[in-house]
């Protein structure tokens, strides 16, 4: 009788006890599910691109973004109490992402792209907030933004959110596909495109009605192409297949990736799964070609197109080809790259006084480089080899004049 | 029979002319990856007489070449096209090449200096050779390896660098304005060197042959140690 007494509660407890064990390392589990999750939504929202300055320390905050009404540092969003979002709840993370109000309701300056983050999905959004709790609290403070006056008034955000900005979660549109839906969700809400590949207005928000119909990054003096695949778009020509590969190597048989692009690369789109990354291309497919088309432009014919044939045939044709045909997987092709044939001529131009390297990718570790041309050439040697790289082989683009490249020569890089 | 053989070669031969056509051959090597650095710093990191502005990077410690590639990548060195350039990169790419550099073999090259007295070439190898007390300079060789190819980890070698270029970082170090640095005594000693000195310590270094081996050597294969108040990290020293 007694063993057998004992031995009930005993093994009740000890029932118990498992049951617990097993629960929390489920709990444990799933935390670890979330956890990674999170960090794959970190890259989708590329949250690096601005919180990372240093690889050691990760989203401890620093890069400074250039607008045209000052310049703002990307804060610290480790879990250090101090300087970072330590002392956050999942409901403080939630009112910046979802309605850009920081501590105490204090508006956040829309270079949080939350414009965009508000339409990530709250499950997504712990995701996130798990992964970034789980990183190593490092102690850094947050400069002020050097903004000057009047957008140095927070209380101005007010009226812009009025005009720009309404929070609220993606929506399926049920009259398309699942991918089409997954697509549109990624571009529009963590992948925030259209903070570079919309047109800006005077107060620095994008066009809702030109949605991806690309345009000058303001400051940082990259052209931003819009995105559409259709007749009269940038990407026209472009196949599915070639949006995936720019996405997941920065190098497709159309363009490549460069300047701000080749960050969202590396710290972003690369890592993207490749059911994710078609879909983007699914829905980025179905964008229709903006009117009035960037092409119809006028355009301005080279009168110096030998000088500009000499400098190609000498300094450019090894690598891009007699017929700026490029070489897959290594340099980029010329003809019909939208990179050569956006409007304004300034992606080329820099491309060629600064050079650059691909981005070091997972699938491309050790990419390969185009030289400086900024010492070997002067401004009217650089504007007739940009003129000639956009009015042959079939690219027709309007040239610049020399005084173009004097004023790029001055613009600082990122 | 011919006739099949004929079209057979036309067809190769003209799949040969269109390939030739459809792409350029691109060597599967480090030295065509790094063209954009090839452009400054010389094929194979040589360095360039036409560019004497520019260091050489071949066979310089790779981590010292590692180390400046990081800081410069970060934005301390005040180069903003090495920083757009390098900005893409893994770290573990820019450890290859930093490898890469420091395995190539430098050759000699004939650098442009000024015209400087006797005297003041025989300056400069005083300097280089034994310092001078008077003005509490140690030799460069002390740090720099008997043969002034540089010491592993993070001393580089100094032997027939440009003229411009060596004179150009110490009147940096002397206005404490050379922001990619691994050690501040090199600030003290630039600043304990008059302007005749840089210029003498340039020019005699500029035209030295190099040695039959130009490797840099181990920290423990110094005759001498580097001097106590010269510590390799970054403290700044009183003069």
């Amino acid at each position: 009788m007694m063993p057998s007494l004992l031995c009930r509660p005993f093994k009740t407890l000890l029932l118990a006890g498992l049951t617990i064990i097993a629960v929390m390392a489920q709990a444990t589990e799933q935390q670890a599910d979330s956890i990674k999750q999170g960090e794959y939504i970190a890259r989708l929202a590329g949250c690096a691109s601005c919180h990372t300055v240093d690889a050691d320390k990760i989203h401890a905050g620093g890069y400074e973004l250039l607008t045209p009404f000052g310049s703002i540092e990307a804060p610290n969003i480790t879990p250090d109490i101090a300087t970072g979002i330590g002392s956050w709840t999942f409901d403080d993370f939630w009112q910046a992402m979802h309605h850009g109000k920081g501590a105490e309701g204090k508006l956040l300056y829309p270079a949080f792209p939350y414009t965009a983050y508000t339409k990530m999905r709250r499950t997504d959004v712990q995701a996130l907030f798990a992964y970034l709790q789980s990183l190593p609290a490092i102690q850094q403070e947050n400069p002020d933004p050097s903004f000057e006056f009047p957008y140095n008034l927070r209380a101005a955000l007010y009226v812009w959110r009025a005009m720009y900005f309404s929070a609220g979660e993606y929506q399926d549109n049920a009259e398309q596909s699942e991918a089409w839906n997954r697509g549109a969700y990624l571009v529009q809400g963590a992948g925030h495109c259209d903070e570079c590949h919309t047109t800006r207005n005077a107060l620095g928000a994008v066009d809702q009605k030109a949605f991806l119909v690309g345009g000058i990054i303001p400051e940082q003096n990259w052209y931003a192409p819009n995105l559409s695949m259709q007749k009269g778009g940038d990407l026209e020509g472009w196949t599915q297949k070639d949006i995936v590969d720019l996405l997941k190597t920065g190098l497709s048989s159309k363009g490549s990736a460069l300047g701000p692009m080749a960050d969202v690369v590396r710290n972003s789109t690369q890592y993207m799964t490749d059911s994710d990354v078609r879909a983007v291309a699914v829905y980025l497919a179905s964008l229709p070609a903006p009117v009035p088309s960037s092409k119809t432009a006028e355009i301005v014919k080279a009168t110096n197109s030998k000088v500009g044939e000499s400098i190609y045939t000498a300094s450019c044709e090894s690598c891009h080809g007699a017929e700026g045909q490029g070489v897959a997987g290594i340099y980029p092709a010329l003809v019909n790259n939208p990179t050569v044939l956006e409007p304004t001529g300034i992606n080329t131009l820099r491309s060629v006084l600064w050079g650059g390297f691909m981005v070091s990718s997972q699938s491309n570790p050790e990419p390969y480089s185009m030289p400086p041309f900024a010492d070997a050439l002067d401004n009217t040697q650089i504007a007739a080899v940009v003129n000639y790289i956009r009015q042959s082989w079939g690219n027709n683009a309007t040239a610049l004049k020399p005084e173009a490249v004097r004023v790029m020569r001055h613009k600082p890089i990122q | 029979m011919y006739k099949i053989l004929q079209s057979f070669i036309t067809s190769i031969a003209l799949v040969l002319v269109m390939a030739a056509q459809a792409e350029p051959h691109i060597p599967d090597t480090m030295e065509q990856r790094l063209m954009a650095c090839a452009q400054c710093h010389g094929a194979y990191g040589y360095g360039d007489v036409n560019k004497p502005e520019m260091p050489r990077l071949a066979e310089k410690p790779a981590a010292y070449l590692y180390k400046q590639m990081l800081l410069i990548k970060a934005g301390e060195g005040q180069n903003a096209t090495m920083a757009y350039l390098m900005r893409q990169l893994s770290s573990e790419y820019l450890k290859k090449i930093a490898d890469y550099y420091a395995d190539q073999r430098v050759p000699f090259q004939q650098h442009a200096i000024p015209e400087l007295s006797d005297a003041q070439m025989r300056r400069g190898e005083q300097l280089v050779n034994q310092g001078d007390p008077v003005l509490g300079l140690p030799a460069c060789k002390q740090c720099h390896g008997q043969a002034l190819t540089g010491v592993k980890p993070m001393i580089p070698g100094i032997l027939n660098q440009p003229y411009d270029y060596a004179v150009a970082q110490l009147n940096l170090w002397r206005n404490n304005e050379r922001s990619v640095v691994s050690t501040h005594c090199m600030w003290v000693v630039a600043n304990r060197l008059l302007k005749t000195d840089v210029e003498a310590v340039a020019a005699w270094l500029a035209v030295q042959a190099l040695p039959e081996n130009r490797q840099p050597v181990a920290m423990d294969e110094l005759p001498e140690a580097i001097p106590d108040w010269c510590d390799l990290v970054q403290s700044k020293v009183s003069l």
